[in-house]
């Protein structure tokens, strides 16, 4: 990537494209040119208001101006938020165009996370496409797939007879079925059920109560929780954003060349050397 | 990254199969490197490159223009309103890979592969949709227009006019090809601004020096724009320029054209210069984009030399697919057979490994002996496959002798020249569960002597033998060879290992075969011989759509002198050969008259083998005649007494006296083995 170093005229223009100031980066050797001209990883650390943001776009916008690159590369830019995004659009205007377009990825880490390995993985799995990754309706559907598995039908039978039981168990445990996630045992590398992200599997115990369940009513509730989340994603295609981490692990895990095609693509580095600026 | 699949479903002539139009009307699989459809017109292969560039566009941006007619219209039933095609990509490089991440997914064998859906729609008011997705099916969806990009083919289409298409002018050819070329692409300059192109510079300093000439030198320009003053209003301030070309670079590159001689060239010529052309785009493809250049018609306007000097260079490219399509014998002979496809009748036949039951050794022999004359067995919709020029001969005089003329059922004659079928006929056996609907028959001698032979010829060995129970196998039950006789140990021995499907025998039983007591010949074992070599030919050859045909007893001469109704004919054709042959020329015919005695003297006789044997007697002695003369001789004769063999009744309906001759039975029975089972084709 060294033969990528910008030109003083080339930074002139973008500088002033920018609406900034001509001296805006300073001499070559200021601290913001140093971050133009640097082809290394590095962490940027400064206060709020010193120009992170600004030398990053002046870079991005260098780096537009020379595309599509030789090799197919693309530049990924990963944001935590919306906001992000939306404030370098407005900032780059239609000069950014490229940027959003193959082979590039430009988005939030969620996003990033979703079309590459979440979304992949679920269309292998389910053979079909996903409907949504959305907490908010997630939940909202979820409500009415509960009643489903009490259906009188063959597939739900043990549901419905327990039905008492298990309404019992999840009015108690508040939110449960909201909460629930995916999660791959370290050791087997099998599926359990789990009310926080990559945490313990969940227990079932009788609420309010000196005895316990007997284990195979246990096994009944669990398989019924297992059952409503599988049916969220089978049959309604709705992911939550957590329900997305567990895919894209499982596709990680599943297809240990996807890391280094996605490299191939968007240059990450694995180097442990890293310079803050 | 390759094409490995092409599925094709309600487009052209291809309809859909399977229950509910689910399943593909033409699926095709392509390998690296280099790929030949061969086959007959109207088998297919256009629409097979079609589909391919439709569904990927071309590097050279053809125009796709969908046509109704594009639509598969079922016999008798209304038009399609969809077609559908589908490509599928494996073997992704992880930096090819990388480019379609969001689309390839893994398939059930855990491959990363790239599945490209084009679905178009034929609406009420003969409006045409379409649009190509890629991804699982399923779940596709629609490609980045960067990522298509990547997907382009380079695409030769057969050139009707090379000379149109090379030569200056808006439809230049060249200049499409030039323009999407690498080095035709403008660069940015530093503001992210497109520069001008060097050749733009160049012509508008030309135009300048041009201009100063005109108007500053020689004042033709002057004296224009004074005219051109007074024809305008006051206030047009627009003057005449003189210019080469516009400085665009697309107009520009629209008046170069491309020139090999500087006189005018052939055709030919122009054609290779236009291949040269448009495979510019494969030496400057994009990085990690696909390398696929599909070649239509390679053979137009070139001679069979000029073919196999560009199917050889094409071989040469490197990490391309070539998928071309041609009816050239030249060229079906040339490409290595691992690397056909045959198109049959709306279906596609690899011939490589797997495919048929073609094996290595078979594929190094057809390298070897596959030539342009035996390579028309591609194009035809029956083969009749024989051993030597006798047959070869006879064989279409007899066809049109019993109504059916080889050439009206499309049926080709192999004339393999020795009885080495079996590398030929493996082409016809599928292995892959498709039945390849081209009848094929195998036209051998029997090639056991008559008994007459070994009376006249007491030098050779008459020795036969007979397997019988004695001999019996631990694991396997041979008795279906109980009684057989063989002309040799040897025979024996491969008749056990092919009934028992080993290929080595099991201890001690080569030691039996050895051990058993030869007979002496009769004219019982004789037949005996016969219906074991029948038996064994029909084994060795018979599979699906092959079919073997032998002569009743020795050799079709043989055979043909011991039918009442033919014998004449023949010791006429094989007394006039024997003739030729002494004297050396074809010139010196003996009077009919003491030809018509020689011939009456060895019909005579009730004895039918023994006049069999005197007739044939020639051909068994030094000094033969030529088997090729005899059988055009022959073939004079029967076609001059055409109105013997083929009588009319009143209502005209004909009647075929061959047909009831019991010794020319199966070269009749090869005729319509071939022309009466062709598939059932267009329904």
């Amino acid at each position: 990537m060294n033969d990528l170093a910008f030109s003083p005229p080339e930074i002139a223009s973008v500088i002033h494209d920018l609406g900034l100031p001509e001296n805006a980066f300073g001499d070559e050797n200021s601290a913001r040119m140093r971050i133009i001209n640097c082809w290394d990883d590095c962490d940027i650390v400064a206060c709020p208001g010193s120009g992170k943001t600004t030398v990053l776009l002046a870079k991005l916008l260098l780096l537009a101006r020379r595309m599509p690159f030789e090799d197919g590369r693309g530049v990924c830019v990963l944001t935590h938020t919306n906001v992000a995004i939306d404030e370098i659009k407005y900032q780059l205007g239609t000069k950014s165009d490229v940027l959003f377009k193959h082979p590039n990825f430009f988005g939030t880490i969620q996003s990033f996370v979703d079309r590459f390995l979440s979304i992949p993985c679920f269309k292998e799995r389910y053979k079909c496409d996903v409907k949504a990754i959305d907490t908010n309706l997630y939940v909202q559907k979820i409500k009415f797939v509960k009643y489903w598995k009490f259906k009188n039908n063959r597939d739900c039978q043990d549901f419905y007879i327990n039905k008492g039981t298990i309404q019992h168990y999840i009015m108690a445990n508040e939110n449960i079925l909201n909460e629930l996630h995916y999660c791959i045992s370290q050791s087997d590398e099998s599926k359990y059920l789990s009310r926080t992200l990559n945490g313990k599997e969940i227990d079932i115990k009788k609420p309010r109560s000196q005895s316990d369940y007997d284990d195979e009513t246990k096994k009944i509730i669990y398989s019924y929780l297992d059952s409503v989340k599988e049916t969220m994603h089978k049959n309604l295609n709705i992911l939550s954003y957590d329900d997305a981490f567990y895919f894209a692990d499982l596709y990680l895990r599943n297809h240990s060349n996807i890391s280094d095609i996605l490299s191939k693509r968007l240059n990450f580095r694995d180097s442990q050397k890293r310079g803050v600026i | 990254m390759h094409l490995s699949k092409l599925n094709i479903w309600n487009f052209r002539k291809y309809g859909t199969k399977g229950t509910g139009g689910k399943e593909p009307g033409l699926s095709v699989e392509f390998k690296k490197g280099l790929n030949v459809l061969i086959g007959e017109n109207d088998s297919g292969k256009t629409a097979v490159i079609d589909a391919i560039r439709y569904a990927l566009n071309t590097k050279s941006y053809e125009t796709i223009h969908f046509d109704q007619k594009d639509f598969f219209k079922p016999k008798g039933k209304a038009r399609t309103n969809t077609f559908e095609i589908e490509c599928i990509f494996c073997e992704l490089e992880t930096n090819e890979a990388a480019n379609f991440l969001e689309w390839a997914h893994f398939n059930e064998h855990n491959k990363y592969e790239l599945r490209v859906h084009l679905k178009a729609t034929l609406h009420t008011n003969n409006r045409i949709t379409f649009d190509i997705k890629a991804g699982p099916e399923n779940a596709d969806m629609q490609m980045d227009g960067n990522a298509r990009e990547l997907l382009k083919v380079t695409y030769l289409k057969p050139l009707r006019d090379a000379e149109q298409e090379l030569t200056p002018g808006y439809r230049s050819r060249l200049a499409q090809i030039l323009l999407s070329h690498k080095n035709f692409q403008k660069n940015k300059d530093e503001k992210g601004e497109y520069k001008s192109h060097e050749f733009e510079d160049i012509i508008k300093e030309a135009n300048d020096k041009i201009k100063t000439e005109l108007s500053d030198r020689n004042k033709i320009l002057i004296d224009i724009n004074k005219y051109l003053e007074k024809f305008l209003h006051n206030q047009d301030e627009r003057r005449a320029t003189l210019e080469i070309a516009p400085p665009e670079l697309q107009r520009i590159l629209r008046s170069l054209s491309l020139e090999i001689d500087e006189n005018p060239s052939g055709l030919g010529s122009l054609n290779k210069l236009f291949m040269a052309a448009e495979l510019l785009h494969l030496g400057a493809d994009q990085y990690n984009g696909l390398k696929l250049c599909l070649i239509e018609e390679l053979e137009a306007h070139l001679h069979p030399q000029a073919q196999l000097r560009v199917i050889k260079a094409l071989q040469n490219i490197k990490n391309t697919q070539v998928i071309l399509t041609t009816h050239s014998t030249t060229l079906g002979a040339s490409i290595p057979l691992k690397h056909a496809i045959l198109c049959h009748d709306k279906e596609v036949y690899p011939l490589w490994e797997g495919k048929t039951k073609l094996e290595e050794q078979n594929y190094k022999f057809l390298e070897r002996f596959l030539d342009a004359t035996k390579a028309n067995l591609f194009f035809a919709r029956g083969v009749i496959l024989v051993e030597g020029d006798a047959e070869n001969i006879l064989i279409p005089t007899i066809a049109d002798l019993i109504g059916k003329p080889l050439h009206k059922h499309g049926v080709s004659i192999v004339n393999v020249g020795s009885t080495t079928f079996l590398h030929y006929a493996k082409i016809f056996m599928r292995n892959d569960g498709t039945e390849l609907e081209i009848p094929v028959a195998v036209v051998t001698d029997l090639d056991v002597r008559a008994m007459e032979y070994y009376t006249d010829h007491q030098d050779k060995k008459k020795e036969v033998y007979v397997l019988t129970e004695d001999l019996k196998l631990d694991k396997h039950d041979i008795s279906a060879l109980y009684g057989n006789a063989y002309q040799s140990k040897e025979e024996i021995k491969e008749a056990i290992r092919s009934h028992i499907e080993e290929k080595r025998l099991p201890n001690g039983v080569g030691q039996a075969v050895d051990s058993i007591e030869p007979q002496d010949l009769n004219g019982e074992l004789i037949e005996n011989l016969r219906k074991t070599r029948r038996k064994r030919l029909e084994r060795k050859f018979n599979d699906g759509y092959v079919q073997v045909f032998c002569s009743k007893k020795w050799t079709l001469e043989y055979d043909v002198a011991l039918s009442e109704t033919l014998r004449k004919y023949m010791a006429e054709a094989i007394v006039k050969a024997s003739e030729i042959k002494k004297r050396r020329t074809y010139e010196v015919i003996p009077n009919e008259d003491g030809l018509n005695t020689v011939v009456d003297d060895i019909c005579r006789g009730s004895d039918n083998l023994k006049i069999a044997y005197d007739i044939f007697k020639p051909f068994t002695q030094d000094n033969a005649p030529s088997k090729a003369v005899t059988a055009q001789l022959l073939a004079e004769k029967l076609r001059n007494n055409e109105s013997t063999f083929v009588t009319q009744d009143e209502n005209g309906k004909e009647t075929f006296l061959l047909r009831n001759d019991e010794y020319l039975k199966y070269i009749v029975d090869a005729i319509d083995h071939t022309c009466d089972n062709q598939g059932i084709g267009n329904e």
